[in-house]
């Protein structure tokens, strides 16, 4: 099969205004999303991830500034400091929040609040469609039909959670945008949520951005890893084999840093914090943080280079991709 | 053997929370229902479990913010929920407090040093001594002199922890209780802790209770592991033990999650019956008639409430 790009960046850059011009959170960044997988940005807090998330999924704040091109699903976005979202935002691209149950409306049933997203993205349909609509959207989710006439205060976490991605699903999206939707959750629930959303995804063939802080979950979900570290994607691997054999120092760094089950070994230290936007270092982003270190990493910013099975933003690799 | 520095025994607790629905009126939810623990000096115990296990409850209860309404919690061999206000403000001195959330637990308009320096207070120590005290512990934890100055909303999660942790050991305590302390922070920051707390472990030679939902936190640091469910310890041991061997089936659900890829629900109910019952693939009939036991396996050296090994 051809490869079918649904999300592709070109030099993009994001950044937010404040009082003293524009902190860039995301600079240069070339990122792209096939049709049909499932990509996990991978990242530590402040590195930019929900900021990419939230472009590609419209919904940057307004003092968001932006330069470069922002193509998803050929519609181009973003293009230097224009947005234009308008068909895409909530139906093409629809975005799962940290706490989806958030998205549903005290008000009103499950049944009104799906009906009224169906009735919006199709309105010819009757209402006797409409509703069997919605109770597909309910059984695809794995909930009862019971649940239509329901508020989401007789839910429960788990249900609410459920529902809210069947509205999420309603206007039949071609990419879903989840951002941390297993965190604060207990270990086995993550991974109850991120099967049923690996589920949706192959059954829909859908294209899932997935973002998330968490390397297990990320291992267990994804189909293409995008390490990203002040704002710039540092490794980018077709396989979730880059989180067992990494080739950044700062994945590297980042998977010593875990604690494993059977080893008491001494947790790898990381020095420093990640920097913050606006304050990024000269050079490598990641220089005065790296243990291999050298005198070009401070003067020069590495490209994303080839290395094998993947792509990684690391000098250390360019003599190797040259030969 | 020498004596556990902390024992706990059959420990019950609840909050009284509204009735809710319109109508007026309070009922008791049982947070904590028997829980038996003991704490050797010089060890870690860690305690796992799911959110509403009960987990920082039984922290609060040790802590003497959740009153016990049975049982008993035997500090140095005395029962601290029970000692007068003066004995009390005595032997709590030997017991420290790493909250959840550092951003919460410092007030934000104290400075750095302040804030380290508050426990101290009423001890009435001199202000030499005082300053001596802060010098000591921030240098173990890397806190850099200038810090002392700052306010809090000046500092990432990272050096909160740790402003956190060092107000904790100002007092020179024996048993040191940390409730998640590394669930608000990233990867590197949690290693960075956690690399922290057993070097301070050795150093002081302190005791710990650690609190976690994350089983890999839990093992890296803990000689013993306590699984908790619904307000009760479901199986307690060697922590080496328990990660190569679960027995009960709500352990081996911590440790190999991705293997339900379902959502599994814990009875979270006022019977003592055993809250997975529900769903536990080695459920028996008596499971959902009688409360499980508390089985000794391992010469004695683990116990698994189970019905399943009861021979």
């Amino acid at each position: 099969m051809a490869l079918v790009l649904v999300v592709r960046s070109e030099e993009l850059g994001i950044g937010y205004e404040h009082d003293e011009g524009v902190a860039w959170v995301v600079e240069d960044l070339d990122l792209e999303v096939e049709h049909g997988v499932v990509t996990c940005l991978i990242g530590e807090s402040g590195c930019g991830k929900s900021t990419i998330g939230n472009a590609i999924s419209g919904l940057l704040p307004p003092y968001a500034r932006t330069y470069g091109r922002l193509v998803v699903a050929d519609r181009v976005v973003i293009d230097g400091d224009k947005m234009n979202f308008t068909g895409v935002r909530g139906k093409v691209v629809v975005r799962i929040a940290q706490d989806p149950a958030s998205a549903l409306n005290p008000y009103l049933t499950i049944g009104e609040q799906l009906s009224t997203a169906i009735r919006t993205h199709f309105p010819g349909l009757s209402e006797h469609d409409v509703r069997s609509k919605a109770l597909e959207l309910l059984s695809d989710v794995m909930l009862g039909e019971d649940v239509y006439d329901r508020y989401p205060h007789q839910l429960s976490g788990g249900m609410k959670r459920r529902a809210a991605i069947a509205l999420a699903l309603a206007p039949e999206p071609e990419v879903i945008v989840a951002d941390e939707p297993t965190s604060a959750l207990d270990a086995y629930l993550k991974y109850a949520v991120a099967s049923l959303l690996k589920k949706l995804q192959r059954e829909w063939e859908l294209t899932l951005v997935f973002i998330t802080h968490d390397v297990s979950i990320a291992r267990y979900i994804c189909d293409q890893v995008v390490v990203v570290y002040a704002g710039r994607i540092v490794e980018e691997g077709a396989s979730p084999r880059c989180l067992e054999s990494p080739s950044h120092p700062y994945l590297e760094l980042l998977l010593k840093a875990l604690p494993k089950r059977f080893s008491k070994d001494r947790l790898a230290d990381i020095p420093g914090m990640p920097p913050r936007p606006g304050m990024y270092p000269t050079g490598c982003k990641f220089h005065p943080r790296c243990p291999y270190v050298f005198e070009r990493c401070r003067q020069e910013e590495p490209p994303i280079i080839k290395a094998g099975d993947r792509l990684v933003r690391c000098w250390r690799y360019y003599e190797q991709s040259l030969t | 053997m020498s004596s556990p520095l902390l024992k706990i025994e059959n420990l019950h607790a609840f909050y009284t929370v509204p009735l809710g629905g319109l109508r007026y009126g309070y009922r008791k939810v049982w947070a904590l229902k028997g829980v038996n623990l003991d704490v050797f000096p010089g060890t870690t115990l860690g305690v796992v479990g799911g959110s509403g296990s009960g987990k920082t409850s039984l922290i609060r209860a040790i802590l003497g913010f959740l009153r016990p309404a049975k049982g008993r919690i035997l500090f140095r061999g005395m029962d601290i929920s029970k000692l007068d206000r003066r004995r009390r403000m005595e032997i709590v001195k030997e017991i420290g407090y790493v909250p959840q959330e550092p951003s919460q637990s410092i007030n934000p308009k104290m400075t750095i040093k302040d804030s380290i320096a508050e426990p101290l207070r009423p001890l009435g120590l001199s202000k030499e001594d005082i300053e001596k005290r802060i010098g000591v512990v921030m240098e173990m934890l890397d806190l850099d002199r200038s810090v002392g100055r700052m306010l809090a909303r000046e500092l990432s999660g990272g050096m909160l922890q740790r402003v956190a942790i060092a107000r904790a050991i100002i007092l020179k305590p024996r048993l040191l209780l940390l409730d998640e302390p590394t669930s608000f922070l990233d990867i590197s920051t949690q290693a960075q802790i956690l690399n922290i707390l057993r070097d301070l472990k050795e150093e002081l030679g302190l005791t710990y209770v650690l609190v976690s939902h994350d089983i890999d936190v839990v093992s890296y640091i803990s000689d013993r592991i306590a699984v908790m469910v619904s307000g009760k310890v479901v199986e307690e041991g060697v922590a080496e033990k328990i990660l190569r061997e679960p027995l009960h089936p709500y352990t081996s659900i911590l440790l190999n999650p991705e293997g339900v890829a379902r959502e599994i629900s814990i009875a979270n109910s006022e019977t003592d019956l055993c809250p997975i019952r529900s769903w536990c693939p080695l459920r028996m009939k008596k499971c959902s008639t009688e409360p499980p036991p508390a089985v000794k396996i391992d010469n004695e050296e683990r116990t698994v409430l189970c019905w399943h090994y009861t021979t």
